[in-house]
């Protein structure tokens, strides 16, 4: 971006060194903004629950994504791994099960996936209502200048009280840089 | 009974100077129990086949005191055995022909209850509102028993009363009430299938019903109000013995009954043809007992009363670890699968890790009665040896091959029997399965590594002991399907490639999940609970499920320990070793 800026004002330099500087030339209307350097953030949502969707925005140079749940119902355990493809990509974990004296989180993260996931500490601490929407990761990457990359879920793990195993719907996000 | 020749008398060792070797076999006996006389007496008349020379029979002390004894009508001598006088007792027996003799005796006085083995318990009934006599003992016989053998016979058994009371016994069906005329009444039971175990309950009546597919009644004679859990039991009574009709085959009769027994009785419960007799305190003190003491008593009417053990290496397997495996599979149906899964772990962890200094002794063995891990053997690692037959033929085949057997009848079963019944049934060779779980002492132990490949995994599952057999592996998947495959394994490493589905990951491999066998399963690779070849959370959640278990300290108590998922492997899942298992995982 820098780099962009310092192109148009030696164009502009270069103008005024050719001008009369009684008369200065009209300044040319101000360049509007440029462009995000992602243009397109895309979200594959499934339409019904219990789900598991990315949301996420740019903030400033960096890309905020969220992993949310909803419709999970009662869950005494869940976890899995987000998987990006080209794109470097940390996590924290929203304790989504109870703090630490009812539940325990596991996170580990590489530059590729992150694998996410919490507990109850046992039966006795009952399982967590997740049927409303739930935030259950806040994930951060670098806003790539031209890179192209997709975050998807892999290894769901959705276990109830009884030790079951649960389904849901799994959505993706995809990222494509463009320089403008 | 004419069908064995069965010994009365067997002169053991200590014994062979003491007594003549008397060879008979009990046909038939006649017990009248007087119970409206002022004192009580009990009349045995006994049809003995004699089939060999003697001079005398000797008898389990008798629950009172002997008033008279005749041999075909000529009276005879008796006294305490000279070597047990507190055990047995010696009576005379002249010379006579081979052939049919009847035995009678009289016993009249007061009763001696007091059990000869659990100092301050009884072993019968006889003061107060309800009377109750359980098979004859050493010190409460009050029919003539076999001492040695196996010896069934048919039986009557009648009981004078006061006619405000009720009195039960026999097989199941109802007696035949003859009213005397003088304010007592006498009950007339036949017990027609043969059996060695007779039995006589006094009481009020009954206090519940439970109108199920076969109705089944409570008598409680204790003091108070009945115990609340008592009409579940007998909820549960009638459907489990429903289940029995349905897989066992037909039980004696068309009605069932529970008969709570007051005070410190000496044993939990005993099952006789549709009849259970059960301590009171056992509502109480021990209810995680009720359930499955319920379901494995009545299930000794098929084994241990329609059809028994002969005189066989291992025959209380016959009657005890039949009963067991009945009484699971049989709450697994009426309760879910997963109370079947619990008591298959109780049993395979109380003999895995139970056994009083570790003794063990097989299944089969012709000494197993005198070893210290006798009840460990028959009753647990039993039912499981049986549920691991079941697992190699399936189970609707099993179901054939169990009536076949249960039709060879009172000292009948024998385990080569049962070996010839399976193949029959299903067309399995069962004889090395038998030779594994029943002839050798021990049980395998599995420690899996697992790799993960794609969206599944491999598995390299070394299997210690000398064991060769398809091991159930359920598969877990991430869409929250599930599917049971079988691995054959062998002794030694075993490699496996898990089936992969392109539309779903694997997240657990368990193995033989139902517990449908006597093994311990350990992760090779730690942390991997869940065998799929990742560590992950699935891993932490397996042992936080398991939290709060423990290995029991109680016989029969499912504590649901499992030691896969002990980690620091102190006999106790916990926090412990959640925290241990994610300081591994986290880094």
């Amino acid at each position: 971006m820098g780099g962009m800026r310092f192109l148009w004002l030696s164009a502009l330099l270069g103008v005024c060194a050719c001008g009369s500087p009684e008369t200065p030339p009209s300044l040319p209307p101000p360049p509007s903004p440029p462009p995000p350097p992602v243009s397109r953030l895309t979200f594959q949502t499934p339409d019904a629950a219990p789900r598991l969707y990315f949301q996420g925005q740019l903030q400033g140079e960096q890309l905020n994504l969220e992993l949310w749940s909803e419709g999970l119902g009662e869950v005494f355990g869940l976890g899995g791994v987000v998987r990006s493809t080209s794109i470097p990509v940390s996590a924290e974990q929203a304790q989504v099960l109870g703090g630490e004296d009812r539940a325990l989180y596991l996170l580990r993260s590489t530059d590729q996936e992150v694998v996410f996931g919490g507990t109850r500490l046992s039966k006795t601490e009952g399982s967590a209502d997740l049927s409303a929407p739930t935030k259950l990761l806040s994930l951060t990457l670098p806003a790539p200048e031209s890179a192209s990359g997709t975050l998807e879920l892999q290894r769901v793990i959705i276990r109830g009280i009884d030790g079951s195993y649960r389904a849901a719907a799994l959505g993706t996000a995809a990222l494509q840089g463009v320089s403008p | 009974m004419k069908r064995s020749i069965a010994r009365l008398l067997l002169t053991l060792p200590a014994l062979s100077s003491a007594s003549a070797l008397a060879q008979v076999d009990i046909v038939h006996q006649r017990v009248l129990v007087d119970d409206f006389a002022p004192e009580l007496s009990i009349e045995i008349h006994a049809d003995l086949e004699r089939t060999g020379p003697s001079s005398g029979l000797d008898l389990l002390a008798p629950l009172l005191p002997i008033e008279s004894v005749t041999i075909d009508g000529s009276p005879t001598n008796f006294r305490p055995h000279p070597q047990f006088p507190e055990q047995l007792v010696q009576i005379d027996w002249p010379n006579a022909e081979l052939g049919l003799t009847e035995v009678q005796l009289t016993l009249r006085g007061a009763p001696n209850c007091a059990s000869a083995t659990a100092p301050g318990a009884v072993r019968c009934v006889l003061s107060g509102p309800t009377s109750v006599l359980p098979p004859s003992g050493v010190g409460s016989a009050w029919y003539l028993q076999n001492i040695w053998a196996s010896d069934p016979f048919t039986a009557q058994v009648s009981v004078r009363v006061d006619s405000s009371m009720e009195a039960l016994s026999g097989q199941g069906q109802e007696g035949q009430r003859v009213d005397n005329g003088d304010s007592s009444s006498t009950y007339i039971f036949d017990a027609t299938h043969p059996t060695e175990l007779l039995w006589m309950y006094i009481g009020a009546g009954s206090v519940l019903e439970e109108d199920g597919a076969l109705p089944v009644k409570a008598y409680y004679g204790g003091a108070g109000e009945f115990p609340e859990r008592l009409q579940p039991a007998l909820s549960l009574a009638s459907s489990v013995l429903d289940y029995y009709r349905t897989t066992l085959g037909a039980p004696p009769a068309d009605i069932a009954r529970l008969i709570l027994i007051p005070g410190r009785f000496e044993f939990a419960g005993l099952g006789m043809m549709n009849n259970v007799l059960i301590s009171d305190y056992i509502f109480t003190d021990f209810e995680y007992i009720v359930d499955q003491g319920i379901a494995h008593e009545y299930a000794h009417t098929w084994w241990g009363n329609l059809a028994s053990g002969g005189d066989v290496p291992g025959a209380a397997f016959f009657g005890e670890g039949f009963a067991e495996y009945s009484a699971w599979r049989a709450m697994g149906h009426v309760l879910g699968p997963e109370a079947r899964v619990a008591g298959h772990r109780m049993n395979a962890v109380w003999y895995m890790y139970r056994r009083p200094g570790d003794e063990d002794v097989a299944i089969l063995d012709r000494d197993v009665r005198s070893s210290p891990a006798f009840v460990f053997s028959t009753y647990h690692k039993g039912a499981l040896a049986l549920s691991a037959l079941e697992q190699a033929v399936t189970e609707p085949s099993f179901t054939d091959a169990l009536q076949r057997f249960l039709a060879r009848g009172p000292g009948g079963l024998s385990i080569e029997g049962l070996l010839e019944d399976i193949q029959e049934a299903s067309g399995y060779d069962a004889t090395g399965d038998v030779a594994q779980w029943m002839r050798q002492t021990g049980y395998p132990k599995l420690t899996v590594h697992p790799r993960a490949e794609g969206r599944a995994a491999r598995l390299w599952i070394d299997l210690e002991g000398s064991y060769q057999f398809g091991l159930p592996v359920r598969l877990r998947y991430s869409n929250g399907e599930q599917e049971t495959i079988v691995v054959d394994v062998i002794a030694g490493r075993n490699e496996t490639l898990l089936p992969e589905r392109s539309d779903t990951d694997l997240l657990a491999a368990e193995l033989d999940p139902a517990w449908m066998m006597v093994r311990e399963v350990n992760a090779g690779d730690p942390g991997d609970i869940t065998m799929d070849g990742h560590l992950d959370i699935n891993d932490l959640i397996e042992v936080a499920l398991h939290s709060g278990a423990q290995l029991p300290e109680q016989r029969r108590f499912d504590g649901g320990y499992d030691p896969l998922f002990d980690i620091d492997r102190n006999f106790t899942i916990d926090q412990l070793d959640l925290r241990q298992l994610h300081a591994l995982l986290a880094n």
